[in-house]
């Protein structure tokens, strides 16, 4: 199975007005799809920026990192967040003015397929994601937090990628949701081929994952392979 | 735009409240900026038709008493005369800071002697004694002294109309206190009028007594010999005439006496004077009130041009009744032979419209010479001229067959021949200053002038036509800047709600792979189409109410309202059409109000779209 997404020895430098911050520093390390990614460690340790990068939301400011074998700097960044990899997060972040079907149907608006065509579709990913169809009208505010997160996973399926990168998804979530999310999140891997990569601090999630990486400082270390 | 509008509309409330706002706002604004553009192009429309003159009045220094005998109360009356220590010239009133349009001018008006043309006097009323004032020789019906009305006799008319000799009437020496005897086998010779005084007297009572045959009416008074022609600088010639004798007895030999030759020479002008027409000398024409407030307008030809006046051409504006009296048309010459000056009055009181006539008495030279015409000229008739009512009412009356000339085509213009002179009048003194310039003049007249002059301002109601347009466009001013303030609040504020805050969605966008550009088009669209639908919806009702208002005006009517000077019959008006409501600035707030709603929310999405994403969502989840 093929590295989806490599990384060369990357680092990264917010740089303010007045000062550098060293966020990241000399990460390596490749992921591949049909497995479940685990990143772990403690706040401010870089993680998010991590995942900012493999996202395509912003470059390393030192080292290379390739997707499916193109260095990110040369690739069409957004389209790769449409096509290849999808986000989901702590807070869920739906479009909170669209139903729980708009919301999945959102990414394939971006390309443009067919309105009927992104319905049907959206209705199977929420299926698959197992939410009963009565909630496909209802606005994200009106289902629960479980919910919410399954539709996010519905939608990062919608845009038809093959990266799933999660931020601590199952923070807000109770342990009964924890469980389902995690679940879903190893279908997603092992089920639909996808490279999920979490970043959580949760200890079950990252017990479920394939491979298990731990930041400290800017640094990456393999703590599980 | 279409997942813009529709998670918008999923807030229907901010939404409506939004575009409402939007509409009240720029109806404000465009509102405020038709009624300001309408009230500016009202003012520069209508400026040419308006006109601000000032008249002048010099106050006297004081007044003195003048004693005349009266013969009929046995006592004497008691006149006021102005008094003068000196006259004011319209030199006086250029002061440094005195903007005219058209300078002060003193008007004198002339009288031409014009045999060969009929005049409204004789035209109105040809059976008339035309001579207010005669020279005759008479006997007395009885010996008598005539300190009380007295039949006399008129056996010969030396200067005056000829049909008064025979004529049987009443005398009386009414102005002197010792009168002599008259005898009735005598001939005595006087200069003769009547003026205001009544038969009184032995005849009088007789006559009330006798029911059959009641007479009421005018007598005779004699007239001094003495020349009222005053010196060209306006002064009084010394005379020995002057409150002389005024009754002499005709003997052999009187008429080659001093007193003699100067009766034949006063019944020599006094015949020219039955044929007379005023000729008034002016800058301008409007500076004549009767033209200014529409009293005299011209029905034919043109007005006097500029460079007429100021070339003192050869050119006039004649009345309609002169020129149809006699055969006259445009373009026709006038034959002008001036004969005396008057720098008192104006014409209208002397030739009055309705065919009477003032007079003037000692038409000889101060050293008792006849007057002569002392300027002949032809002038065109470039325009005729109608009065609108033939009565008299006011000092601004124009004289009956008045020409109008330039003043410089007079060239003898000052002082010759001049039979009166005073201070500069409400009628004979006038210039024209800039419309709303009347606060200004009188501010610096009050700081450089005297306060011996006065003056009396007419502007047709401009002041009035601009208060209102002033206060309109103050209303107008706080309705744009509240328009204004109003769509500024409503585009940060509601900005700030539909991009600012909805930082998260871009966000979310961006993070599903939508471009920086795309993301701007979603924010914006909505937001730009909200405040477009909003500024065009006002806008068309600003600019609809604007010209409902414009409607509501249409034809209003702005009156002279500083006259003050006796004028009664005469309505001056200007009617006045509000500029009509220009779609200008409805479409000048609606771009403006869209270039500032895209502009803010522009800023403001290029700010979101400054904040790395996952930072920014990683922020809402900690929230």
């Amino acid at each position: 199975m093929g590295k989806i997404i490599e990384a060369e020895n990357i680092g990264y430098v917010y740089q303010s007005k007045y000062q550098k911050t060293k966020a990241l520093t000399g990460v390596s390390c490749s992921f591949e799809r049909g497995k479940v990614y685990a990143i772990t460690g403690k706040s401010g340790s870089g993680k998010s920026t991590f995942l900012s990068l493999l996202a395509g939301l912003d470059v390393p400011t030192e080292g290379n990192l390739y997707i499916d074998g193109k260095e990110i700097r040369e690739i069409d960044r957004d389209a790769y967040r449409m096509n290849l990899a999808s986000v989901i997060y702590q807070a869920f972040h739906l479009f909170p003015l669209l139903t729980v079907l708009e919301n999945v149907m959102f990414p394939m608006g971006l390309q443009h397929v067919p309105k009927k065509e992104a319905k049907e579709r959206a209705h199977d990913f929420l299926a698959k994601v197992g939410l009963p169809d009565t909630l496909y009208g209802k606005m994200p505010n009106m289902i629960s937090g479980g919910e919410q997160q399954r539709v996010a996973i519905a939608r990062a399926m919608a845009s038809g990628g093959q990266i799933l990168l999660a931020d601590e998804p199952t923070g807000n979530l109770d342990s009964q949701n924890e469980a389902v999310i995690v679940e879903l999140l190893g279908k997603m891997a092992h089920e639909e081929n996808y490279a999920v990569i979490v970043v959580t601090h949760n200890e079950k999630v990252a017990e479920a994952a394939d491979v298990v990486y731990g930041m400290l400082d800017g640094r990456l270390e393999v703590v599980r392979a | 735009m279409r997942n813009s509008l529709k998670q918008m509309m999923r807030t229907p409330v901010r939404t409506i409240l939004f575009l409402g706002l939007m509409v009240f706002a720029a109806l404000l604004m465009t509102l405020g900026a038709s009624i300001w553009l309408k009230g500016t192009q009202t003012m520069a429309q209508y400026e040419d038709r308006f006109m601000t003159i000032g008249t002048v009045r010099q106050i006297p220094d004081s007044f003195a008493q003048k004693l005349t005998w009266n013969a009929e109360t046995k006592d004497y009356d008691v006149r006021k005369s102005a008094q003068y220590s000196d006259y004011y010239t319209p030199d006086d009133l250029l002061f440094p800071e005195a903007e005219y349009l058209a300078k002060p001018e003193q008007r004198a008006f002339y009288i031409s002697y014009q045999p060969e043309y009929l005049m409204t006097n004789v035209s109105v009323s040809p059976n008339a004694i035309l001579y207010g004032i005669f020279i005759a020789e008479f006997s007395p019906m009885e010996d008598a002294v005539p300190d009380q009305s007295m039949p006399i006799q008129i056996t010969k008319v030396i200067g005056g109309d000829p049909r008064l000799e025979g004529v049987v009437d009443y005398f009386c020496d009414h102005r002197n206190p010792n009168p002599e005897m008259l005898y009735k086998d005598k001939t005595y010779v006087a200069m003769l009028g009547f003026q205001g005084t009544y038969i009184h007297g032995k005849v009088y009572e007789e006559k009330m007594q006798s029911k059959n045959e009641v007479h009421i009416g005018l007598e005779m008074l004699p007239f001094s010999l003495e020349s009222d022609v005053l010196l060209p600088d306006g002064s009084q010639s010394e005379d020995v005439f002057r409150d002389g004798q005024q009754i002499f007895e005709v003997t052999d030999g009187f008429y080659e006496t001093e007193a003699g030759r100067r009766i034949l020479n006063l019944a020599k002008t006094n015949v020219l004077y039955r044929n007379c027409q005023p000729v008034t000398g002016t800058n301008r024409t409007a500076l004549l009130m009767p033209f200014y407030n529409g009293r005299c307008f011209l029905m034919e030809g043109r007005d006097i041009s500029e460079e007429e006046y100021a070339a003192g051409s050869k050119v006039c504006l004649a009345p309609k009744t002169f020129m149809e009296n006699n055969g006259l048309s445009l373009g026709d010459a006038v034959k002008v032979q001036l004969l005396l000056t008057d720098r008192l009055v104006n014409a209208g009181q002397r030739f009055w419209l309705d065919g009477n006539m003032g007079f003037y008495s000692g038409l000889v030279t101060p050293d008792g010479s006849p007057l002569e015409v002392f300027e002949t000229s032809e002038y065109t008739v470039v325009g005729i001229y109608d009065v609108t009512f033939s009565g008299t009412d006011s000092i601004f009356d124009p004289g009956a067959d008045e020409l109008i000339v330039p003043m410089k085509s007079i060239e003898a213009r000052y002082g010759t021949n001049l039979v009166a002179c005073g201070p500069m009048t409400d009628a004979t003194t006038s210039f024209q200053i800039p419309n709303g310039g009347i606060d200004d003049f009188l501010k610096s007249w009050a700081e450089y002038g005297t306060d011996k002059l006065t003056f009396t301002f007419y502007d047709k109601g401009y002041s009035q036509l601009k208060a209102g347009i002033d206060n309109m466009k103050a209303i107008s001013l706080v309705l744009l800047v509240a328009g204004v303030a109003l769509t500024a609040l409503l585009l940060f504020f509601f900005s700030h709600l539909f991009i600012t805050k909805q930082a998260e969605r871009t966000a979310i966008e961006r993070s599903l792979g939508m471009g920086k550009a795309a993301c701007r088009w979603s924010m914006l669209s909505g937001f730009a189409l909200l405040v477009f639908l909003g500024s065009i919806l006002g806008a068309v009702a600003g600019y609809q109410i604007s010209a409902d208002i414009s409607a509501a005006n249409a034809g209003e009517k702005y009156y002279e309202t500083t006259y003050t000077a006796g004028i009664t019959n005469i309505v001056n008006e200007i009617e006045v059409e509000e500029a009509a409501a220009s779609a200008l600035p409805a479409a000048y707030c609606t771009v403006l109000i869209v270039a500032a709603g895209v502009g803010i929310a522009w800023v403001k999405m290029n700010r979101s779209l400054k904040r790395e994403p996952m930072r920014l969502l990683a922020e809402r989840a900690e929230e």
